[in-house]
């Protein structure tokens, strides 16, 4: 029997407003439950455009976003909000809410599926809690639960980040350059907890990443933009370095 | 000359022009002070302090402290949602937006002492229609203040709250209020040492409070008991400016 792609990408193309060129331009791709991608790709090739249009976050100028077999592209804001709540997402800057503590915020996490009325007055239940609890051991930050998030390390802002992501119980991982802004110690940590998280969820994982010995690493498969094109999709060791030479630009 | 241009010496002759023309326009003149003694004498008159006035007073004192605190907090209350329309990146339509500007615009441009005068025709003496004065110039001023806070705020966190399906108002409430909240709370505090002195001048038209006192011992020669109401005037701004600063402290 097929194997249905979770996501499922034809001819999309983004070009913003004002540039002279396409940001991606004329990509296809299907993308499979359990598959750890990692995208690679000089700044400014298409990574973030990438990611950030499969949960909606940007909306193509050409092409389609299928997301379980529906086209998001024709999303209301509704639709697309329930879309986003079945896909985690971390980001380069964290992007934590300040003020709030780490257990605030990962149960902001759950923000996409709750009332309107309880996530104003901070209604959560038992089960939310603990559940919130769980995952925040679950990225080992189970002894700074009530430590306001401006008071952690990047690494461990990344962390929360993950957390967050994980109480959606999502079915799609995504990650917008998240060990970018870190020293490599903590960003092959930040790796081992999303390689972990990934073997125990099996989630369908995508994420960008400029070190290509960690991509090589934890990819099941491996994507490659340049200039906004898919130059490269296979295996990790099917990268070789005439190949990230012609990605790079140079002989890596 | 490192550091100065051409347009510089012209912004220079520039300002020097002006502020020769307002000297001449508000008969600015130093000489004028050679009847500096008059001030002596009349200052001479506020003193000894008619103290028997002081337990009247406080209470007259905490009047205008109560307008002031209410015509601002309300004020706030109403500037905070109606700034989120007011600002480019958190409001939905470009017509709300403009209308909002506009609206806010039309209640700062409008001075306290002018809506005074149009409560206290309809409503009558007191202390109330000094309040709504202050209420709907503070709305202007804050709704102004706050919603250029939210456009310079992090867009960060507002992608965060999309990507977890948060509906749209709940993802800007969490992800804006918090990076501004210590901001909001300076202009806050600032605008109610503000509305305490619109509330002396809303007093000398009927507005009630230690500015009418004021205003009555001013008119009647009582220079002593001026002078208490100077000093209990003095000692509000002071501690209302205390206060706020150390509230802003335990916020940040």
């Amino acid at each position: 029997m097929k194997r249905e792609p979770v996501l499922k990408i034809g001819n999309l193309t983004v070009r913003y407003p004002k540039a002279k060129t396409d940001a991606l331009s004329e990509i296809d791709l299907e993308l499979y439950e359990g598959e750890f991608v990692c995208v690679l790709g000089k700044s400014g090739a298409g990574k973030s455009t990438l990611i950030r249009c499969l949960n909606g976050l940007q909306m193509p100028t050409v092409g389609h976003v299928f997301y379980n077999g529906n086209d998001i592209t024709v999303y209301g804001e509704e639709q697309l909000r329930k879309v986003r709540t079945d896909m985690g997402m971390i980001f380069q800057h964290f992007n934590l809410i300040p003020r709030l503590s780490v257990l605030q915020n990962v149960l902001t996490g759950t923000f996409g599926r709750r009332q309107d009325w309880k996530n104003i007055l901070g209604f959560f239940t038992k089960g939310e809690r603990s559940n919130a609890l769980d995952f925040i051991n679950e990225v080992e930050l189970g002894d700074q639960v009530r430590k306001r998030v401006e008071h952690l390390s990047g690494g461990q802002k990344q962390r929360v980040a993950i957390a967050r992501a994980l109480i959606q119980k999502p079915k799609v991982f995504l990650g917008d350059e998240p060990v970018a802004s870190l020293d490599p110690g903590t960003a092959n940590r930040i790796f081992r907890i999303l390689g972990k998280i990934h073997e125990e969820h099996k989630l369908l994982t995508l994420i960008n990443v400029h070190d290509v010995t960690i991509a090589k690493r934890y990819a099941t498969r491996i994507l490659a933009l340049k200039e906004g094109s898919l130059v490269f999709d296979g295996k990790a060791e099917e990268l070789t370095d005439d190949i990230l030479a012609e990605i790079y630009d140079e002989r890596t | 000359m490192v550091w100065f241009k051409k347009r510089h010496l012209i912004t220079g002759f520039v300002l020097i022009l002006f502020i020769n023309v307002s000297m001449r326009a508000t008969e600015f003149d130093l000489s004028k002070f050679k009847d500096f003694r008059n001030m002596i004498d009349f200052l001479s008159y506020w003193f000894p302090l008619n103290t028997e006035i002081f337990p009247a007073m406080i209470m007259e004192s905490l009047d205008t402290l109560a307008m002031a605190f209410l015509g601002s907090l309300l004020g706030l209350v109403i500037a905070l949602p109606l700034s989120f329309i007011a600002a480019r990146n958190t409001s939905r339509f470009r017509f709300f937006y403009g209308f909002m500007r506009l609206g806010l615009s039309f209640l700062r441009s409008v001075p306290e002492i002018v809506f005074g005068l149009i409560f206290l025709t309809a409503l009558g003496l007191g202390p109330f229609p000094a309040v709504l004065a202050i209420v709907l110039h503070n709305v202007g001023v804050l709704g102004k203040l706050i919603s250029e806070l939210i456009e310079a705020a992090d867009d960060g966190p507002q992608d965060a709250m999309k990507s977890v399906g948060a509906r749209r108002w709940i993802g800007n409430l969490f992800s804006i209020l918090p990076q501004i909240w210590p901001n909001v709370l300076s202009h806050y505090f600032y605008r109610f040492e503000v509305a305490i002195r619109t509330s002396l001048i809303l007093g000398f038209i009927g507005g009630g409070g230690i500015g009418q006192q004021l205003f009555n011992h001013f008119k009647t020669f009582q220079y002593s008991s001026v002078a208490v109401d100077v000093l209990l005037i003095m000692i509000m701004v002071v501690v209302v400016d205390f206060v706020g600063s150390k509230i802003r402290e335990m916020v940040i």
